[in-house]
């Protein structure tokens, strides 16, 4: 028995014979963010889509909120609060910001306070205000990412899934989003933040993992120092022991 | 100034029937990429089913054609349960889902044949009503499906863009791995989107039955023209399927007037062609979306 808001038990889970995921474990705590670190290509995403339910395990266990997902449909989960901001979606460019908003909101059974989500995305994203009528087809990739991130909101996370909120994205761009993530860590209970920035993942983290060839080879605390070198020297295929 | 008042008359029935037809298609097509081929015989057993409310139970006609319409469109439900569903994701699932519509033709066609014999029926025309058109006369079940096509579909369009499943069904159509991230179910969205469609489809039967004769086969010639609507709209697009719809509308009622009955199909056919190897995404689409 445990009071942890998503437990991963044991994943395993590939693409045809391909496997991805070879027996993953982890556990985020009730008003927790944890980091996921590591080179693309080995598995990340492919974990998240699995907690998510929109890809099968071949085995192990997903358990969230103290029941187990197997079975249950991603709309169930969005509903209970599980809610996966994917990596660098397109979203749905024939649909305004605000169309898109107002979808997560109703999508996750919050329609009836869509509007008073809206302004609390607004707050967090003035940009966002200024667009609201544009189609996000139209959008820049940093604006398509904050589209991306207020869709999340709108569904009232309690366990808020980031994959890559920052790929692609110009300096600039990025040091802005990462403000916004920082605050949205300070109202949403719990986060998996998955990003190619290093740094960025430590400093919005309280713990972190680097996953290589589909599995957790090292963890640790966000705030100890982590020394850079060694965790290139994991990311290209060391083992945490051979550091030593 | 006889033949022009004519001519406008028959396109936009013709338009209209088309446009019931080819919406429902557009519809599936853009959420489900798939091509109902079975819509022609829904069409059809929709026609049946309202002529047996009306002749066999006995109601009156507008509750008859209602009826008739619900039935039909609850017939979309199972057809969802039994063809669709099974089949849309497996690999290749779209190819199963044809194959399966396709087989539902011939199972429709043979059910009506064997329920209702092989004696052709008629609906009454529905309503009195006339008016005169430059020389030639509108009544009854024209003047209906003039008026009722484009409103019964602009109703779609307005519903798409303004309710929250006209959003779901929008975004399930832009983009499926989101949307169902964001928590839309794609089964209760191709469930609406089908018993819609054959709503439709039952309509165009209901007008069609009125209008010609009430057959197994009377579905084919519909579901052919539909599917030149598409080609010539670009499937997936409501604003095309509307311009597509009138514009073979017109093109069938021109020929028809100028070349006889039996030269319009084959010209209609011949400018889809031409469209297709021009243009295949459609004569009004400047992109083609990505699936």
């Amino acid at each position: 028995m445990n009071d942890d808001l998503l437990t991963v038990t044991d994943l395993t889970a590939g693409y045809g014979h391909t496997k991805v995921l070879r027996g993953i474990s982890l556990r985020v705590g009730a008003a927790e963010a944890i980091g996921l670190l590591g080179p693309n290509g080995h598995g990340k995403t492919t974990l998240l889509r699995c907690v998510s339910n929109l890809h099968r395990a071949t085995s192990g266990s997903v358990a969230y909120a103290g029941s187990d997902t197997r079975g249950r449909s991603p709309r169930d989960l969005v509903r209970r609060g599980l809610i996966h901001v994917p990596q660098g979606s397109r979203l749905f460019p024939q649909l305004t910001v605000a169309e898109a908003l107002r979808l997560s909101a109703a999508s996750s059974g919050h329609l009836a306070t869509w509007r008073d989500g809206l302004d609390h995305v607004f707050t967090v994203f003035p940009r966002l205000k200024e667009r609201r009528g544009q189609l996000t087809g139209t959008l820049s990739g940093g604006e398509r990412q904050m589209v991306s991130l207020g869709m999340g909101l709108m569904a009232r996370p309690t366990l808020l899934i980031l994959d890559e909120p920052t790929l692609g994205l110009s300096p600039k761009v990025k040091h802005e989003l990462s403000e916004c993530i920082l605050r949205i860590r300070a109202e949403v209970s719990s986060i998996i933040l998955v990003d190619g920035d290093m740094e960025l993942v430590l400093s919005l983290t309280d713990r972190y993992h680097v996953v290589l060839h589909g599995d957790i080879v090292h963890s640790g605390a966000s705030d100890a120092t982590v020394g850079r070198d060694a965790m290139m020297s994991l990311f290209l295929g060391g083992s945490a022991d051979e550091r030593r | 100034m006889n033949g022009v008042s004519a001519i406008l008359t028959s396109a936009l029935v013709l338009g209209g029937l088309y446009l019931l037809m080819a919406a429902g298609l557009t519809l599936i097509w853009s959420t489900l990429r798939v091509f109902n081929f079975g819509h022609g015989a829904l069409l059809m057993f929709g026609a049946y089913l309202s002529w047996t409310l009306l002749d066999r139970a006995g109601l009156p006609l507008l509750p008859a054609l209602i009826g008739g319409v619900l039935a039909l469109a609850l017939l979309g439900v199972a057809y969802e349960f039994l063809l669709v569903s099974p089949f849309i994701r497996r690999p290749n699932g779209d190819m199963l889902v044809m194959v399966a519509t396709l087989a539902a033709t011939m199972l429709l066609q043979s059910a009506a044949l064997l329920l209702w014999g092989p004696e052709i029926k008629q609906l009454p025309p529905l309503g009195s009503a006339r008016i005169e058109l430059g020389g030639s006369v509108v009544q009854g079940t024209q003047l209906v499906t003039i008026v009722l096509a484009p409103v019964l579909v602009g109703l779609l369009a307005l519903a798409l863009r303004r309710t929250g499943i006209g959003l779901t069904v929008r975004a399930l159509e832009q983009n499926r791995e989101h949307a169902q991230l964001l928590g839309i179910s794609p089964r209760r969205v191709y469930l609406f989107v089908v018993t819609i469609a054959i709503g439709l489809a039952a309509v165009a039967g209901v007008l069609l039955g009125s209008m010609r004769f009430i057959s197994p086969a009377m579905g084919d010639d519909p579901l052919l023209r539909a599917f030149v609507v598409l080609a010539f709209g670009g499937a997936g697009s409501l604003g095309g399927t509307i311009a597509g719809a009138y514009a073979i509308g017109l093109l069938e009622a021109v020929t028809t007037y100028y070349f006889g009955l039996s030269w319009s199909p084959v010209l209609v056919f011949l400018a889809m062609i031409v469209i297709m190897l021009a243009r295949p995404e459609g004569l009004l689409r400047n992109q083609v979306r990505s699936a």
